[in-house]
């Protein structure tokens, strides 16, 4: 099991970022790794294990899909891992640059003039 | 030499005849005085004479006064498929769930009431849990498991743990869950003795105690004896960290458990630096306490985690595939109309994988593999299911949008994302277009129910607010 939250910002870098942003920030990472994860796994598959898994899709059937996956890609939660501590890798040189461009908490109206 | 006769033979043969039987009869009679036999046949006698009998016309009697009772059909056949039906129905015990002390308890209650079968039952799974907890007592001295020892000597504690419900049972006393807590005590002891203290500690103090005489071995025991009460006093701490895990497990008090865990991980902290224990050797006791007391109070949270969580996972992957497939069609539909603004709200990145089947089956299969890796645990642990986060984009109906829209446009459409992004997406996009297309798809994630009519208005917001429309696109 791999947790994105607080602390994985933290060690990121990006724990100064606002609360909003983090949740941004966490759901972008969840989604480029859910990307990548899913075109390295699928570059593995041959057509038939294509097929196979859709067919278990397309029966709604999301728990045999899970067990299809866990079954055929033992591996699967390890190119999870991979692909995530490359992502950390990235975001982490990313960070200054995110913080800078981050918006601002907003201020209290009246304060600022 | 005289011949014997036909009649000599005869009357030798009947006399070693005699003697045989004579022989028999005394081993019979030996055997029915031998205070063990005379139990077993004791036990026989009171549980064929407790058991109802059946008479020649099939009629069942009971025991006590002879009466009939009634039953539907036969009586025998009834309670052999109310013994199947408990151990194999739908409604079949799940002993393997139980904790130790319950099993042992069950087990109690078949003993004391005759019921043999069951009562086999629960010993097999009572000796197939000490053993399995044996062999899961993996420490890099001992990486088997407990020795074969130390597996008896539990074997005859959980006797013992029996042995005392039985003799609660049969003295009639009221059941009081606390009277086992000695025999507890003493497992939970025997067990974290032999988590904590080496093999070779052990040896050394048993050596030296064997050889008193014998200079190196009295040296040994010395030196074993030091490094023995220093883990044993380590034993002592682990053990009541262990008692107050368990106590609060079993009241319910989640805030008693955090503390009771906390403090068990700083003993086993202390214990692991007195001890020199590495890193893996610490991970292996830390995971047999664990399953101890797993053993004394059913699943622990993760574990039930795990065992309740295919459903979560397969829920979870249900609407994250609904959302992939909402942003396919939406950026299909788009395609089909030529609609810029819809095209825009669907591209993010790797445009051309998603254009083949292999691209679009693998969102949904990266969607699945986070999901089995536990992604869903976002929510659990504080923060919002990023795909049910509703943002701050609060913009319609309110009276201020324009100082909002503008506040999400400037604020760098937002940065984050597209600080990661850039050069991964549409190349010949603008700066503030790319910003656009970031801002615009999180604008669409976040409120998946905006309407054309909507969109029209943010853009037209947007472009008053100084944002640059994507024309590249």
């Amino acid at each position: 099991m791999f947790k994105l939250d607080d602390n994985l910002l933290q060690e990121l870098g990006l724990g100064a970022l606002p609360v909003d942003e983090k949740n941004k920030m966490l759901g972008h990472i969840y989604e480029t790794l859910e990307m990548r994860v899913g075109m390295k796994l699928a570059e593995q598959m041959s057509n038939e294990q294509l097929d196979e898994f859709e067919a278990y899709i397309d029966r709604n059937d999301e728990a045999g899909a899970l067990k299809w996956l866990e079954a055929n890609f033992p591996n699967y939660k390890q190119v999870v891992a991979d692909e995530l501590e490359k992502l950390k890798i990235e975001v982490k040189q990313a960070a200054p640059q995110i913080l800078a461009t981050s918006p601002q908490p907003p201020r209290v109206q009246g304060s600022a003039q | 030499m005289s011949e014997i006769t036909m009649p000599a033979q005869q009357e030798i043969a009947a006399e070693m005849h005699a003697l045989a039987l004579r022989a028999q009869e005394e081993q019979r009679l030996d055997a029915a005085f031998e205070a063990g036999n005379q139990q077993s046949y004791d036990d026989w006698n009171s549980y064929l004479e407790a058991r109802p009998f059946q008479d020649n016309k099939g009629n069942v009697h009971n025991p006590g006064n002879g009466q009939f009772i009634g039953t539907n059909g036969d009586y025998f056949d009834q309670k052999r498929g109310e013994h199947y039906e408990q151990i194999l129905g739908d409604t079949k015990v799940d002993y393997e769930a139980m904790s130790m002390s319950e099993l042992a308890k069950e087990a109690a209650h078949a003993e004391v009431g005759n019921d043999q079968t069951k009562f086999a039952e629960l010993d097999g799974i009572l000796s197939a849990k000490v053993e399995g907890f044996a062999d899961g007592v993996k420490t890099s001295r001992n990486p088997n498991g407990l020795s074969d020892e130390s597996r008896e000597a539990m074997h005859v504690r959980i006797r013992k743990l029996v042995d005392k419900e039985k003799n609660k049972l049969t003295q009639d006393t009221p059941s009081d869950d606390t009277n086992n807590e000695p025999a507890q005590e003493e497992i939970r002891g025997h067990v974290l003795n032999n988590i904590t203290v080496s093999q070779e500690v052990r040896k050394a103090r048993q050596e030296g105690k064997n050889k008193p005489f014998d200079q190196d071995a009295g040296s040994q025991h010395q030196l074993g004896q030091a490094q023995f009460e220093r883990a044993v006093n380590g034993q002592q701490e682990l053990s009541q960290a262990v008692t107050q895990v368990i106590e609060a497990h079993k009241s319910g008090d989640q805030e008693a458990l955090g503390r009771a865990n906390a403090e068990l991980d700083e003993a086993f902290n202390r214990v692991s630096q007195t001890e020199n224990w590495d890193d893996k050797n610490r991970r292996a006791r830390q995971e047999a306490v664990n399953n101890y007391i797993e053993s004394e109070t059913g699943k622990t949270e993760e574990a039930e985690d795990a065992e309740t969580s295919k459903d979560k996972k397969a829920g979870f992957l249900r609407s994250r595939i609904r959302k992939i497939r909402e942003n396919l069609g939406r950026r299909n539909t788009a395609r089909k109309t030529g609609d810029v603004r819809g095209i825009v709200l669907g591209v993010k990145e790797q445009e051309t994988e998603r254009e083949t089947r292999r691209g679009r089956l693998g969102l949904i299969i990266g969607a699945a593999a986070l999901a089995g890796a536990g992604a869903y645990y976002l929510a659990k642990y504080g923060w919002d299911n990023p795909f049910d986060h509703k943002g701050t984009f609060s913009i319609f109906g309110d009276t201020d949008h324009g100082d909002k829209v503008s506040n999400i446009g400037k604020g760098s459409g937002n940065g984050l994302s597209g600080v990661l992004e850039q050069g991964e997406t549409t190349p010949n996009l603008s700066e503030k277009g790319y910003r656009y297309v970031e801002w615009a798809h999180r604008m669409q994630q976040d409120n998946p129910d905006i309407t054309q009519a909507q969109l029209d208005e943010m853009i037209s917001r947007a472009a008053q607010a100084g944002q640059e429309i994507p024309h590249t696109l």
